[in-house]
């Protein structure tokens, strides 16, 4: 192409690129070229290198005609040089793309439109194998087979925010205990926004998600694990619980309290969502999320809770006889063998102190092989086990410490796959022994399990992973009654779909 | 493919982990015995080694039991240097039980205390079983065998004749039999013939054993029998299942067997509806009829 049908794009290009400057409309409209000018009068063949050969002879007027357009020629590169340069300065100024949200006109210009309805939701259907499954029944009729196929979860979320607040419901549908659906969440806040629209200060109340630490608040949708670390799940039996939050960010820091009513979603005290006593738990935790440098961000927090458990009482009960088969054993009644079982007034319920201090940190780093997540959660705790090695010190007299830790990684592929390996260790108590021979011995109830995923993803489409949980427990004995870990390793595959 | 490998290679590296020296620990509800609170260990039972501490002593209360008796409490001593006690019915199973031992024994310095509570299966082949125990001292080895003989009595009741139901989930079922002379046997009438007058059966009358999950309670039984001891009364006897109460269940399969001396002779099977349930406001559902002869006593 010649450089004249050069100028007349680059001028239309720059027309283009100037319009949605000037006008700062979002988003930015791919350039599109105008109706080429009107040709110029002066054509390819008129070019300087292509004048000698065409005037045979010197000649007065037409070398006029020569010297006049060359003249034009001149005129016109110097106008494309500067437009050139005109061009490559605009592109140079260029801003950064705009966020989705205009801050500046936000607060002021907000409209439904800018906070439409968002309807959400994902299915995680999965086949599990247990390695101490058995085709019985455990005593009081629950499965003791676990290869299963599963709806683990099955979710549905709707979410409406305004200028200043919100309003977010998700329910939850499973087949872990038989086919089950529930609330999972049931939010209404009331929000000061920044001017990118994320909450400057926020109040919630209703049922969300316990702001403590990295894996309580993390979406399972988002979590290639399949379950949180055994210690989150022994504080936390599920994730959501009531009451009232107070959260924000303004920029790199971010916190969130909270007062709940300690009995969360899954509880297996016996109180779950309902709250046996007035004293309610308050929790929270501040923490960072930064980019220091472009590929690298970073999130780390410090978390804490307060509470109180609940220890219930019993009822009061009446006379009873009882027949003990304990003397002549031979299944027929004696009288020694009857024994009656005065009644017992009604004994109180008492409540406990518990604590749980968490801090957690984690890196993302860009690269050429995708997104490499690092993080990792350390916590410790007392009387904290809701879930899984349940503590009650009112019955045991002591205090139960807790201590659990997980570090994980995971890689996402450029082109799909997924890779990655967790590591969590749980101590449900720090102060258990084992009676042998007569000797009490200290013994470590610490689970440790090591987990590696491997699996495939399209981004916020599908994802399916395979994962193998190997578990190193103490819960197993071997001939000499010594306690060993306990062959009860899982593999889990699990195929994640998203609307 | 590249990628495949590195997302493969985790779970290769790590498959050494998982291998490790690790203990199955199953119910053990398929054993013929099992201990509560003990360790089930599949394999053969232990052989003994000539360094092995010895059991000394076993002590049953009493040494007859009933199928599928449950709780049934063992103790012992074991020698000096146990760590555990083997546990197994001979011959029977797929492995053993594991008790460690308690503390040492005031009476016998040295050895010490052990115990465990048996349950038994209701299958149990044969009826005299042996338990055998072997002590372990702290290298794994396990001392001289020792044997103690049970002897399990059957939850079939012994009798000439013996009319049986039996069923399949914990639904309230009876059996109800109307006899020659026209009384219907029933939970509420538990003999064939009125007792005489001082409340004694009188002869060629059936009883009712039990009435098997009374009120819904489970008993594990889920049968009832109706058994004559001596020739029952001649005559043509009406077999009818009622369901007293379904407990929940939305069926109830059933078997009606009659044996003479041992021996089934007649055998009947059928199913009730939980919308059969009438709180006993009938005799049920009929089933079958046997006749009794008079002269020889059996039933067919």
């Amino acid at each position: 192409m010649n450089r004249h049908i050069s100028a007349a794009s680059a001028v239309a290009l720059l027309a283009a690129l100037s319009k949605p400057l000037l006008a700062q409309s979002a988003p930015a409209q791919p350039p599109s070229l105008p109706p080429p000018p009107p040709a110029p009068t002066v054509s390819v063949e008129a070019s300087p290198t292509a004048a000698p050969t065409a005037a045979p002879s010197a000649d007065g007027p037409l070398q006029k005609e020569v010297s006049a357009q060359r003249a034009d020629i001149d005129e016109q590169d110097a106008r494309i040089d500067a437009l050139e340069k005109q061009l490559k300065a605009l592109k140079n100024a260029e801003p950064p793309k705009a966020p989705p949200k205009e801050p500046a006109e936000a607060p002021a210009k907000a409209t439904a439109a800018d906070f439409p309805l968002k309807v959400s939701g994902y299915v995680q259907a999965q086949y599990e194998f247990h390695q101490d499954s058995e085709d019985q029944l455990q005593q009081g009729g629950v499965l003791l087979n676990q290869n299963r196929f599963l709806l683990r979860r099955t979710r549905l979320k709707l979410l409406r925010d305004w200028q200043y607040g919100g309003v977010m419901i998700e329910l939850d549908a499973n087949t872990v205990k038989g086919a089950a659906i529930g609330l999972q969440h049931a939010e209404v806040s009331l929000a000061y926004r920044n001017q990118d629209y994320s909450p400057l200060a926020q109040v919630t109340l209703g049922l969300f998600d316990n702001p403590f630490g990295r894996e309580v608040v993390e979406s399972p949708r988002d979590r290639p694990f399949m379950e949180r670390s055994l210690a989150s799940r022994g504080f936390f039996p599920a994730e959501p619980d009531l009451g009232l939050r107070i959260s924000g960010q303004a920029a790199w820091f971010r916190y969130s309290v909270a007062v709940v009513n300690g009995q969360p979603l899954g509880d297996r005290t016996g109180f779950a969502l309902q709250d046996p006593n007035a004293h309610k738990d308050v929790l929270g935790r501040v923490g960072v999320d930064v980019t220091p440098s472009a590929p690298l961000r970073v999130i780390g927090g410090v978390s804490v809770l307060n509470g109180k458990g609940f220890h219930p009482g019993t009822d009061a009960t009446k006379n009873t006889l009882i027949w003990r088969d304990n003397i002549s054993e031979d299944g027929l009644v004696t009288l020694p063998e009857l024994n009656g079982v005065s009644g017992v007034a009604a004994q109180p319920s008492q409540n406990f102190n518990r604590w749980l201090l968490g801090a957690d940190l984690g890196f993302e780093v860009m690269s050429k092989l995708g997104a490499t997540h690092v993080y990792g959660e350390l916590s410790v705790g007392s009387n904290m086990d809701r879930n899984l090695f349940i503590a009650d010190p009112v019955t045991t007299g002591l205090d139960e410490r807790e201590l659990g830790w997980y570090l994980a990684l995971y890689q996402e592929l450029p082109r799909g796959p997924i890779a990655g390996f967790r590591i969590d260790q749980y101590n449900p108590n720090s102060d258990v022994a084992d009676a042998r021979a007569g000797k009490l011995i200290p013994l470590t109830e610490t689970v440790t399990t090591y987990a590696p995923l491997v699996g495939f993803q399209v981004p916020h489409k599908a994802r399916l992973v395979a994962e193998w949980d190997i578990i190193h427990d103490a819960m197993a004995r071997n001939t000499l009654g010594v306690p060993v870990d306990k062959k009860n390793n899982i593999v889990t595959i699990r195929l994640q779909g998203e609307l | 493919m590249r990628d495949l490998a590195f997302c493969l290679l985790p779970i290769f590296g790590l498959s050494l982990v998982g291998c490790g020296d690790s203990q199955a620990a199953p119910s053990g509800l398929e054993e013929p015995v099992r201990i509560a609170g003990g360790q089930f260990i599949e394999g053969s039972f232990p052989e003994s080694h000539a360094s092995g501490p010895e059991v000394m002593s076993v002590n049953i209360r009493n040494l007859e039991l009933l199928e599928g008796a449950s709780g049934k409490s063992v103790t012992g001593l074991a020698g000096p240097g146990s760590q555990s006690v083997a546990i197994a019915l001979q011959g029977l199973g797929h492995g053993f039980w594991v008790v460690p031992v308690g503390g040492e024994d005031l009476d016998a310095p040295g050895s010490f205390d052990w115990g465990a509570s048996l349950s038994f299966s209701t299958n149990v082949p044969g009826t005299t079983p042996k338990l055998e125990f072997a002590a372990s001292d702290a290298s794994g080895n396990f001392g001289p065998l020792t044997t103690q003989t049970l002897f399990v009595k059957s939850l079939v009741p012994t009798g000439h004749v013996v009319a049986s139901l039996t069923w399949g989930v914990d639904a309230d079922l009876d059996l109800h039999l109307v006899a020659p002379g026209g009384k219907e046997l029933s939970p509420k009438h538990p003999n064939t013939i009125a007792s005489d007058a001082d409340g004694k059966p009188v002869a060629g009358s059936g009883l009712l054993d039990h009435d098997s999950l009374a009120s819904c309670v489970p008993d594990g039984l889920r049968t009832e029998d109706v058994v004559w001891t001596d020739a029952p009364a001649a005559g043509t006897y009406s077999v009818y299942v009622d369901m007293f109460s379904a407990c929940g269940k939305p069926a109830a399969n059933f078997k009606f067997s009659l044996l003479v001396d041992g021996q089934s002779v007649l055998e009947k099977a059928g199913r009730l509806l939980d919308i059969d349930a009438d709180g006993g406001a009938s005799s049920g559902l009929f089933v079958t009829q046997f006749t009794c002869d008079e002269g020889t006593g059996t039933c067919s």
